[in-house]
């Protein structure tokens, strides 16, 4: 009976009594299991009985109807890199402050067990890896912060929500929607919809033919539609070569765009072993290092990207890819490569045979003012960036990046990490920005420029216009030369003489 | 020129423009702007930077856009 109470049931990590290793033949669960061996898993604690409000939405729309008599209640399994047991748990619970902080501390993550026995993982949350390269961190800017609560005590993980399609009311599309909607971008939305709601959603207009439930998978423009019909904005990317392909460039820079101003992306395309359409969610990178540019040269930094984080709900959460090309090096392709296990166990690699992906579309959910894309301002900093190196004789070479960023985010936190050595000059460029530039959007398209790794320019963009008027508010020059070029496009009317200089050195 | 305490930003390290701190000295000696550059010269170099700007512009094709996404 679903309805009884139960004890709540603490276990060793991988041994018999942890479900995660009954699920082995999913091989999900044999991703998870690594995943958090290499975590350094030590110890779970099973809540029997746990209302999901994703599972519920699913039980709801599809399951409750079924013969199967499938129940409306899940498991929590809650895993630590510690061995956590009832006493322990008992002191923390009791308030006890140093059983509280261990617990608390070595917190790794939940997993929610769907009573689905085909696709028993619902709403998973798990830690990151520790970061081992500071000065090339994992890009994770959309991941958040997720509370559980067990007896009244509170753990916290951040991450972002993650979950296998359940072939019911959820294929692959639905999924990755879904894990892109839990972004941290959209905190202030506070409602993520169902995975129910999204096929709904996504249904609506009318665009398949298909049924609703269960699921067979949603179009490229449906996931559009449900996008623009749940209140955002949706950024569509399509590759630009033959058959929607992308060369490297171009899909690498805008992913990194899109993932550093806080917006997961939805990849779209084909598996190459089989040519069977798949999405996932893209949801951190590996930031790339700069290199100083040839004089002459405008780079984009991002193209070098190598490594990006994928929620693929047929493998797991954060998965590591690398993006790679065909063997003619014309166009991308995603293969799965773990880092190397940290692990001691002999456990399966779970991503081996897994077939490499094409992608041809990518499409991130924006806020609703945001209409910029990051091929405008790819364009914007080709643009730019070629009229700068320009005036200087083509004796300069420039590194160029970009990202949206909330106004305040970027006069706050990004100034005073970027200017964090020189406090007098970020006083006054604060300042500047909010006494000097007419009044600017919520959220700023921000293109920056650089000698190789060192900033020496940002152009902050308005989001809100049409294409053809898009304008800079202003510009933020770390350095006396870059004024001095900006000035002189001005005078030679290759570039808005309403910007307003700020000047940050 | 470089803060060797910032993160990303000391000499030699590796780094990004998104991990990289404006040093703290305004020793980068950056080439100059060179006044007898012509806006005529200017627009040359951006009407040859078009092909690459234009790699910033894929269409969707139908086929991809109805596409069943359900592996």
């Amino acid at each position: 009976m679903t309805s009884a109470p139960s004890s709540l049931v603490f276990a060793s990590f991988d041994h018999a009594a942890d479900p995660l290793a009954s699920l082995q033949e999913v091989p999900q669960g044999q991703f998870l299991r690594w995943y958090l061996a290499d975590l350094g898993a030590q110890s779970v604690l099973i809540e029997e009985k746990y209302f999901d409000r994703d599972y519920l939405s699913e039980f709801a729309a599809f399951y409750c109807t079924s013969s199967a008599g499938y129940p409306n209640v899940c498991q929590r399994l809650h895993y630590f890199s510690i061995a956590v047991d009832r006493p322990m748990f008992e002191r923390a619970v009791a308030d006890d402050e140093d059983a509280l902080r261990k617990i608390q501390d070595a917190y790794l993550g939940f997993i929610v067990r769907r009573p689905i026995p085909g696709t028993p993982f619902g709403r998973t949350v798990l830690r990151w890896y520790p970061e081992q390269s500071p000065d090339l961190p994992r890009v994770i800017e959309p991941a958040r912060f997720y509370t559980s609560h067990v007896a009244g005590l509170e753990l916290g993980v951040r991450g972002l929500a993650w979950q296998q399609q359940d072939d019911g009311v959820g294929k692959c599309a639905t999924i990755a929607l879904w894990s892109m909607l839990h972004s941290s971008a959209f905190d202030d939305r506070h409602v993520v919809p169902t995975t129910a709601e999204i096929t709904q959603t996504a249904h609506r207009a009318g665009l398949s033919a298909a049924p609703l439930f269960p699921s067979s998978g949603l179009t490229a423009a449906q996931l559009i539609a449900s996008l623009r019909d749940s209140g955002f904005t949706p950024l569509v990317v399509a590759g630009e070569l033959p058959d929607n392909r992308f060369g490297r460039e171009r899909f690498s820079s805008s992913l990194a765009s899109l993932i550093r101003s806080g917006y997961p992306v939805v990849v779209a395309g084909a598996s190459e072993r089989d040519g069977v359409g798949h999405a996932a969610c893209m949801v951190g990178f590996r930031q790339a290092a700069s290199n100083t540019p040839n004089p002459g040269m405008v780079e984009l930094e991002d193209a070098k990207t190598e490594f990006v984080y994928i929620h693929d709900d047929n493998l797991g959460p954060a998965a590591r890819f690398r993006i790679e090309l065909d063997a003619k090096g014309t166009y991308v392709a995603l293969r799965a490569v773990p880092p190397t296990g940290k692990h001691t166990g002999t456990l399966p690699d779970p991503t081996k045979n897994y077939p490499r992906l094409i992608p041809k579309l990518l499409l991130a959910a924006a806020h609703q003012d945001v209409r910029i894309t990051p091929d405008r301002l790819h364009t914007l900093g080709v643009n730019l960036g070629t009229m700068i190196v320009a005036t200087t004789g083509n004796g300069l070479g420039l590194s160029c990046s970009s990202r949206m960023i909330r106004l305040a985010a970027y006069v706050g936190p990004e100034l005073g990490r970027i200017l964090a050595d020189r406090p007098s000059v970020l006083g006054t460029t604060r300042l500047s920005l909010w006494e000097s530039v007419p009044p600017m959007s919520l959220h700023l398209g921000v293109i920056r420029f650089g000698a190789g790794k060192v900033p020496l320019l940002d152009v902050l963009y308005d989001t809100t216009d049409s294409a053809p008027n898009m304008r800079a508010f202003c510009y933020v020059a770390y350095h006396p030369e870059m004024v001095a070029a900006v000035e002189r496009l001005v005078v030679l009317r290759l570039f808005d003489d309403q910007v307003v200089s700020v000047r940050a050195f | 020129m470089n803060n060797p305490e910032a993160p990303g930003g000391g000499r030699g390290r590796e780094g990004s423009l998104w991990t990289t701190r404006v040093p703290t000295a305004s020793g980068l000696d950056l080439a100059k702007v060179n006044q007898s550059v012509s806006a005529d010269e200017i627009r040359k170099a951006l009407a040859a930077a078009q092909d690459r700007a234009t790699t910033f512009t894929g269409r969707v094709s139908d086929d991809v856009l109805r596409a069943i996404v359900g592996g």
